[in-house]
């Protein structure tokens, strides 16, 4: 018996900009620059971090696979570990329904802990990503590294779309616009784009 | 290529600008630097008003200093595309220039602007109509002269302020100056507001020129506007060789030549200041009229000595001028005194509305008779105008027709050591008080009297290569620095900027061609002239037909 | 007044003196006990250790073979589960507004094999009102004895094996061979010499520990299933004192006269003086191998019921030797007891030399100091919200905080 149809977790930390999300399955997420749909009124948010780790942080993971062939057999003979690491998702708020259209931008208030988070479907996706509000919000977030996460996020709607090309050139542009003073910046993020 | 409607294709936006430097103008991401080169049209949508002005300079801009360094991968298509526009732009310098009436088609003029467009203002090329709003139609009183860069608006010349002062056709060697000039002639002649006499030093006006690219015959004056165009010659062998129809002979007298006509050969004769100043101590000598007759009628060295010690002139000096002067005897045109009066002869055309072509024939490249006969002839033509004029100032009799004296190599009776004496620098110099005119044509504009140069009143300049005669050219235009620039980019050949009184700003122009599609009926019959002189007579046929043997 | 450091000092210097000496003896008598232990033969271990001979005043282990015999694991089976249960508590505290424990029992299931998986699970229970009693209605009148500390610890232990059973039954795949694990000793130490009422004892063996055991066994008819308990770093010295009577050139009245309970003063036994079964089986065992299996003559555990008495053996895991404890239904099972064996030494293996299984259950089970703080404060939070007086919990507080 798995998760209901298609949802992929739930959040368990969430403020005005940021929420983290547990995954129900280890190693089930979805990936690196994926939006999600949380909780309702449903908040967009996108996976910045996708992380594994101890579900209690207080127990050190250490290694366990010097005698096993493959990291397979480590899990097969640790059956205990699916249940003792957690994958988790760090994602940065970057939308909401505004009048029933996705919008980039921070919502009112955050979404409710354990709201359950559901796969961005494509076309609020596209809605969201070509907007020139969701380049400023990420490029003025305080993530590590912003740019690798756009790229994710960019390469991964621009398949989902049904006018990929279209849609990458739009938030191509709504990305140059910010990052007009930033040549190589932008040139190395719209290499990877394409 | 140009939008026909009220405003044409849009460029891009103002973002910055003052009236002095005039404004800058962020292209559209769509629209390519490559396709606006430097003196395009463009108008500019303002606040309260539309402003028409010149491209002055086209850059390549962008919004990160660092660029240069490390370029993006412009290979990359998706790359390029996104980077230029938000990252890259090209951008214009505009220098406004007019104020157009708010609606197109007003009775009102533009104006001279006197402010620019607010900040982004939407910049547009500018379209058919705004060319001729600010260049206006062929018409009675415009003459079109060629097209812009880039459009195929016309551009006109107002015939009438043309003629009311000075012009200046420059260019170097080969740039089409004298097609040129000879297209500025057709449209005073078209238009009937002026006589002109044409020193036609290298015979190119009168019967036919010499199209050299395209290694043909064009027809000159004489075979467009027949009984309009009389055409004068020194060298009536030459002339019936090149089987031009010439209606006179020239002579010059002996008697007519004046001390003042030495000095102005010094140069061409290379005489010392003291060889040329012994002609008024000849004159003195002889009386005026006689002395120059006299002087050559001197047998050998030991008389020149002679006449020297009598006169107490300098016995080198007076020897050279005597050497010197003694070419003019080769001059089959110069006669102890002449059968005819030339001068009365051209004054009779020029009163009559006919044009005359002095051509030189042989004599064309000898400086010293062209500058002799130019300036001897025009100095007594001039000195008939002033006495008309001002008779006519005095309620006797009318002005005389406005007369244009169009001269090539024009350094050669303007240079800034001559200027103040010879006639022509006179006629510069007093505007049109006499109702005379110049059209000096000259590859060489820097060696022109400055003072001269800035009474020019419309100038016509090709390709010029030295900076110096760039600077001369442009000495006293608004816009200077803009104007240069536009200058050095001119196609070596057929290409212009006009500026000056006779058009309402400075105007980069593709001459029109010169004989069109081997026809010159578009000079003779131009569409708005609704008959104009009427169907070509039989006789003007042929002799058509002739010319392009 | 703070203590004389200096007096203090020179006491423990002269201390360490001694205990410098009393090592070197001791590892000499080490080495002497392991020789013995090889050399005692089975007829003569099991000849002193059999009838009026046997009474003495320690506690010693009754060996089936040889003390210094010993086993090497047999290969695990390819599909298996191990499980576990453990618990922790919260005692009931004096300055809390109102008495009450917390019981947290934590459980794990791992299968290993085809299909591996694992199960994690904990329940807490609070004690409270009655449950925090034990009372027994007598002619003579109504006997009430509080659950708490020690007694809450049995308790705790005796719901530790109640857990196993059902936890089997809902989650152990009934085919694969499996290993019901727990931490510490199935020997209830704590019920023995402390002259706790017949109630307690009644209630944690007869009605607690032996119907738990009973249900395993019961189980233990219709599948393979073993039950062992893990004492890790076993401070016991049943073993030794084998040694010691094996060893013993008294009869058996003499013996417990001369002899002191702990230590010997009498050669060759005092040879065994404070040494712990754990370290002669460091010497008598390669890694992997198992001593023989011994079995408690402990009292308690005489009222666990038939075939309930617990039986031991020592384990070299390779990190440390361990003590296994089994009932005796498990022990005299030859296959049983050599799972027990296998499966705990592959256990101690994953777990780095600790079965998984009893790590990940004691990880369920325990209650952090965070967990104890928010406890307090849920009570303390319930009955204010009922508007009940928490006075008692500033004492409680001030005891928690050191104030300057
Ligand atoms: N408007 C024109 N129409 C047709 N051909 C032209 C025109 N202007 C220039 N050309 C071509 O360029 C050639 C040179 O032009 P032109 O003789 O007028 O030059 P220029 O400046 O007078 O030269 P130079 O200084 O040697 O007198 C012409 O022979 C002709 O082939
Ligand atoms: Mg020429």
């Amino acid at each position: 018996m798995g998760p209901a149809q298609g949802r992929i977790g739930e959040v368990v930390e969430a403020s005005s900009r940021r929420c983290a999300v547990q995954c129900y399955r280890l190693y089930e997420s979805p990936p690196l620059g994926a939006l999600a749909r949380v909780g309702d009124p449903p908040v967009y948010a996108l996976i910045t971090e996708v992380s594994t780790e101890a579900l209690d942080p207080g127990r050190p993971v250490i290694a366990r696979g010097e005698d096993a062939a493959t990291v397979e057999e480590v899990y097969r003979s640790n059956p205990q570990l699916d249940k003792l690491l957690c994958t988790r998702l760090r994602c940065l708020i970057v939308g909401h329904l505004r009048d029933g259209a996705p919008v980039a931008g921070l919502p009112p208030l955050p979404p409710k802990i354990h709201s359950f988070a559901h796969p961005c479907p494509a076309d609020e996706a596209e809605a969201l990503v070509s907007s020139p509000d969701f380049a400023r919000l990420l490029l003025n977030s305080d993530l590590p590294s912003p740019d690798e996460v756009i790229v994710a996020c960019l390469r991964l709607a621009g398949r989902q779309a049904a006018d990929g090309q279209g849609l990458l050139h739009r938030a191509g542009n709504a990305l140059a616009r910010e990052l007009s003073d930033q040549v190589p910046r932008l040139n190395a993020i719209l290499r990877r784009l394409t | 290529m140009s939008v026909d409607g009220p405003l044409g294709e849009p460029l891009g936006m103002v973002v910055e600008g003052s009236l002095s430097r005039g404004v800058e103008v962020r292209l559209n991401p769509g629209v390519s630097v490559e396709e606006i080169q430097e003196g395009v049209y463009v108008t500019i949508k303002g606040e309260r008003r539309l402003f028409f002005g010149m491209v002055t300079d086209v850059s390549l801009g962008s919004s990160d200093p660092r660029l240069a360094q490390s370029p993006p991968d412009v290979s990359d298509p998706f790359i390029a595309r996104i980077v230029s526009g938000a990252v890259t732009y090209g951008a214009l310098s505009v220098m406004p220039m007019l104020t157009m009436p708010p609606v197109l088609g007003d009775e009102e003029k533009p104006q001279p602007a006197k402010t620019v467009p607010a900040h982004f203002s939407i910049t547009h090329r500018a379209s058919q109509r705004d060319m001729e709003v600010v260049f206006g139609k062929e018409d009675s009183s415009r003459f079109y002269i060629g097209n812009p860069l880039d459009m195929e608006a016309q551009v006109c010349l107002n015939v009438e302020e043309l003629v009311k002062r000075s012009t200046g056709v420059f260019g170097k060697s080969g740039t089409g100056k004298t097609f040129l000039t000879r297209l500025l002639l057709v449209g005073i002649l078209q238009r009937d507001v002026a006589s002109s006499l044409i020193f036609d030093m290298h015979n190119e006006y009168g019967w036919a020129g010499q199209d050299t690219d395209r290694n043909r015959q064009v027809q000159g004056l004489k075979q467009l506007f027949q009984s309009k165009v009389s055409v004068f010659s020194l060298d009536p062998e030459s002339s019936i060789r090149r089987g031009s129809k010439m209606d006179f002979e020239v002579q010059v007298g002996y008697d007519e030549v004046e001390p003042a006509d030495v000095e102005l050969l010094r140069q061409t004769l290379n005489l010392s200041e003291v060889a040329a100043a012994a002609a008024y101590d000849l004159e003195r000598k002889f009386g005026r009229k006689k002395w120059l007759q006299a002087f050559l009628g001197l047998a050998g060295r030991q008389e020149v000595y002679e006449l020297a010690n009598e006169i107490g002139v300098n016995t080198a000096a007076l020897a050279t001028l005597h050497n010197r002067l003694s070419q003019l005897k080769r001059y089959a045109f110069m006669k102890p005194r002449a059968l005819d009066d030339s001068v009365k002869r051209i004054l009779e055309r020029l009163d009559q509305g006919v044009h005359v072509v002095l051509e030189f024939g042989r004599y064309g490249s000898n400086l010293s008779a062209y500058i002799l006969v130019a300036n001897l002839l025009t100095r007594r033509i001039h000195q008939r105008y002033v006495q008309r004029t001002e008779a006519a100032e005095g309620g006797s009799g009318a002005a005389p027709r406005p007369l244009v004296i169009c001269i090539e190599e024009a350094h050669r009776f303007l240079n800034p050591n001559i200027a103040s004496q010879t006639i022509f620098g006179d006629i510069a110099r007093e505007l049109r008080k006499y109702n005379v005119t110049l059209m000096v044509i000259d590859q060489r504009p820097s060696a022109i009297d400055s003072e001269v140069m800035s009474q020019i009143g419309t100038k016509v300049t090709c390709s010029l290569d030295d900076e110096r005669d760039v600077d001369a050219t442009l000495s006293g235009a608004q816009g200077r620095r803009e104007l240069r620039s536009v200058l050095q980019k001119l196609d070596p050949k057929q290409q212009a900027l006009v500026f000056g009184h006779a058009v309402p700003l400075p105007v980069v122009v593709r001459i029109r061609e010169y004989g069109a599609g081997g026809s010159f009926q578009d000079l003779t019959r131009p569409k708005w002239q609704e008959g104009g002189y009427g169907p070509p007579t039989d006789e003007e046929l042929d002799e058509q037909l002739k010319a392009l043997d | 007044m703070s203590l004389n450091l200096g007096k203090t000092a020179q006491q423990i210097e002269g201390f360490a003196h001694s205990l410098k000496g009393a090592q070197n003896d001791r590892s000499r008598r080490l080495s002497e006990a392991v020789d013995a232990m090889r050399r005692a033969a089975p007829e003569e271990v099991r000849a002193k250790q059999s009838g009026p001979a046997a009474q003495r005043r320690f506690l010693y282990a009754v060996a089936g073979e040889g003390l210094g015999a010993s086993h090497p694991p047999k290969s695990a089976p390819g599909n298996f589960c191990v499980l576990s249960v453990d618990g922790s508590h919260i005692d009931v505290d004096r300055h809390m507004p109102a008495a009450c424990a917390l019981v947290n029992i934590g459980g794990c299931v791992l299968r290993y094999g085809d299909d591996p998986d694992a199960y994690l699970y904990n329940e807490p229970s609070l004690y409270s009102d009655d449950r925090l009693y034990l009372t027994e209605q007598t002619p003579e009148g109504a006997t009430e004895i509080p659950i708490e500390g020690a007694i809450l610890g049995l308790m705790r232990t005796v719901e530790e094996v109640k857990a196993l059973a059902p936890l089997i039954r809902d989650k152990a795949p009934a085919d694969a061979p499996t290993l019901a694990l727990l931490d510490g000793s199935l020997i209830l130490w704590a019920l023995a010499g402390q002259g706790y009422p017949e109630l307690v004892r009644t209630e944690i063996i007869q009605r607690g520990l032996t119907p738990a055991l009973d249900a395993l066994r019961e189980m233990s008819r219709r599948r393979v299933l073993a039950l062992a308990a893990y004492v890790s770093l076993p401070r016991s010295r049943e073993a030794a004192n084998a040694l010691r009577l094996h060893l013993c050139e008294f009869d058996s009245a003499e013996c417990k006269r001369v002899c002191r309970p702990r230590r010997s003063p009498h050669s060759p036994c005092s040879m065994v003086n404070h040494l712990l079964d754990r370290e002669l089986f460091e010497e008598l065992l390669a890694p992997g191998q198992r001593s023989c299996l011994f079995s408690t003559n402990s009292s308690i555990v005489d009222e666990y019921g038939r075939g309930h008495r617990i039986c031991f053996y020592y384990l070299h895991t390779g990190e440390e030797v361990a003590r296994v404890e089994m009932p005796e239904w498990v022990a005299l099972d030859k296959a049983l007891l050599s799972l027990t064996h296998t499966l705990i030494l592959d256990q101690t293996r994953r777990g780095m030399g600790y079965p998984v299984a009893i790590s990940e259950a004691h990880e369920q089970a325990v209650i952090g100091g965070g967990d104890r703080r928010t406890f307090r404060e849920l009570v303390d939070r319930s009955l204010v919200r009922r508007g009940m007086s928490i006075s008692g919990s500033e004492k409680s507080r001030s005891k928690r905080m050191a104030w300057v």
